[in-house]
């Protein structure tokens, strides 16, 4: 008697396949029982206590001061600062330098055309020769020789001054020791009612690079923004934001109601929200307004230990509002303290 | 029993009533456009130092809240404000948000009194320096009382986008013709000025 084949008997495959589903049954409460600890460990309150939280906003601070000091360092900015130092630069926002203070003349691309060159007794750009673009040949005693050039401009007028750009292409080179540098800049945009409507800005080296992007919507007076930055050096994202905030509009142009944001800063998560129309800037007790209106918090990351909350409170001092941290154990240190960088990122009006 | 509970209640209600009288703070202040000087028309003939001459004239009065505007540099621009028959508030930091007004003058004010507006950790304050009680300042052929408001402006402070240029500005009202002048400090210590010399805003 020839055997049947047994798997080619229907039994069978419903038998086994009745075995595996069991067998990946068992391997499922297995696994759930040896994730159960960690799921237990996982679900306690991860918080720092006040030792660990000062550790991991020295360890912030560390971070992101060495990261601006090298990025200070690179030569592409001693170059870009270099320029940025000069009042004769042929450059859009050169002369005006974002002052609001005195009526400004908008900047004429085709008129700046041509191949400037530093003078060699006066700190002056002169224009040597014509061009299609604006170059730029410069070396200083700290910086090697290079070139700027910008390749492609246009700007719209817009409510908040000067000019706002809509299109920017730039290139920087510079010749150094290990060979030359370059970096390039890119930048387009969209207007609408007066203000930025889409933006998407780069600024890439050979190793690096800095992308940003907005989106404005407008439905009648109410509407949406979302902004987006990203730092990276050889594929290590070490910097991502993002913030996304209804806004209002008026003729002056927008306010915020409300903002989300998540800003990843190397191993750190500071993210929350702020109901901003909810906030009375004429309260007697700002601070208090402030405080029940927000939730911003900071995380260390893997495992999203809270570090802890950010509050607007009087400095002991004085009178005077300043941004907190509130540990766990509810005590109150100036966020200046451990991170002198926020200060400048907390003061500015968006 | 009953009766106590009820006068607590009865207690309890006139505190919530008087109460939420008192946190409604100007509320009861008229905003019908032909009781304040916010009436659609009116206008301002403006002049300052180095500049051509301008006028700033209300587009719209909606409860109170006007649309103002004024050609500078051959540009039209718009400010946004409030005008009762109390005072006059505007919208500048706070970017237009009708929410949040913040008091320019106030025509009962008092030497003295202040009003603060809070941008983050910054404090924009503006003070009554001067209540004139004889008539002491020109408006054009008239001699005028004024309300003097010394406004203080933390440096760096973002206004649409940029940085004021202004660290002080004093304001000078008259409860009739409503603004007469101000003077701008620059964060560079210069001054600018702008002045009104008339208005049909007592018509």
């Amino acid at each position: 008697m020839i055997r049947e084949n047994t798997f080619d008997h229907p039994y069978y495959v419903v038998w086994m396949s009745f075995r595996f589903s069991k067998i990946i049954r068992n391997i499922g409460r297995w696994a759930v029982y040896a994730l159960l600890p960690l799921i237990f460990i996982s679900c306690q309150k991860k918080e720092y206590s006040r030792e660990e939280a000062i550790r991991s906003l020295k360890v912030l601070n560390g971070d992101v001061s060495g990261f601006l000091t090298k990025a200070g360092e690179m030569e592409e900015m001693a170059a870009l600062r270099f320029l940025w130092d000069h009042d004769s630069l042929p450059l859009p926002f050169a002369t005006e330098k974002f002052s609001a203070d005195q009526p400004w003349k908008p900047y004429d691309f085709n008129a700046s055309k041509g191949v400037y060159s530093l003078d060699s007794l006066r700190p002056v750009f002169l224009r040597k020769e014509e061009s299609h673009e604006v170059s730029l040949l410069f070396s200083g005693p700290e910086i090697p020789e290079g070139e700027f050039m910008l390749k492609d401009y246009q700007a719209a007028e817009i409510s908040s001054r000067p000019d706002f750009p809509l299109k920017l292409e730039a290139e920087l080179k510079l010749k150094g020791l290990k060979g030359e540098k370059r970096m390039t800049i890119s930048h387009a945009a969209q207007v609408s009612d007066d203000l930025p409507e889409a933006v998407n800005s780069s600024i890439k080296t050979e190793d690096s690079g800095v992308s940003f992007t907005l989106r404005r919507t407008r439905k009648k007076n109410d509407g949406t923004l979302f902004l987006q930055l990203d730092v990276e050096k050889k594929g290590f994202h070490f910097i991502r934001a993002d913030l996304n905030a209804t806004i209002g509009y008026s003729s002056m142009g927008y306010y915020f109601k409300d903002i989300r944001f998540n800003m990843e800063v190397f191993s750190h998560l500071a993210t929350g929200f702020i109901r901003y129309g909810l906030i009375d800037p004429t309260a007697r007790d700002y601070a208090a307004s402030f405080n029940a209106h927000s939730d911003i918090r900071l995380y260390e990351m893997p495992g999203k230990r809270l570090v802890g909350k950010l509050v607007l409170s009087k400095s002991p001092q004085g009178d005077l509002l300043d941004y907190f941290i509130r540990f766990k154990d509810g005590s109150l240190v100036p966020v200046s303290e451990y991170l002198p960088f926020m200060d400048r990122l907390l003061n500015l009006k968006i | 029993m009953k009766m106590k509970s009820m006068a607590l209640l009865m207690l309890l209600s006139i505190v919530v009533f008087v109460g939420c009288d008192l946190l409604k703070g100007g509320e009861d202040e008229v905003t019908d456009p032909s009781k304040t000087m916010g009436r659609v028309g009116n206008y301002w003939d403006l002049q300052s130092t180095g500049y051509t001459a301008s006028k700033i004239t209300v587009d719209s009065n909606t409860d109170g809240n006007v649309v103002a505007s004024y050609i500078y540099n051959g540009k039209t621009y718009q400010l946004e404000g409030k005008v009762t028959d109390k005072g006059i508030y505007d919208y500048v930091y706070s970017n237009g948000d009708k929410n949040k007004p913040f008091t320019l003058v106030k025509f009962d004010a008092k030497v003295g009194d202040q009003w603060e507006f809070k941008v983050g950790t910054q404090t924009v304050v503006r003070k009554v320096t001067h209540v004139s009680t004889d008539n002491d300042t020109y408006y054009g052929m008239l001699m005028i009382k004024t309300i003097d408001v010394e406004e203080t402006i933390p440096s760096g402070l973002q206004v649409k986008g940029a940085a004021s240029p202004f660290t002080k500005i004093l304001w000078k009202f008259n409860h009739k013709f409503g603004f007469i002048m101000a003077f701008g400090t620059k964060t560079n210590g210069t001054t600018v000025n702008l002045y009104s010399y008339d208005t049909n805003a007592d018509d």
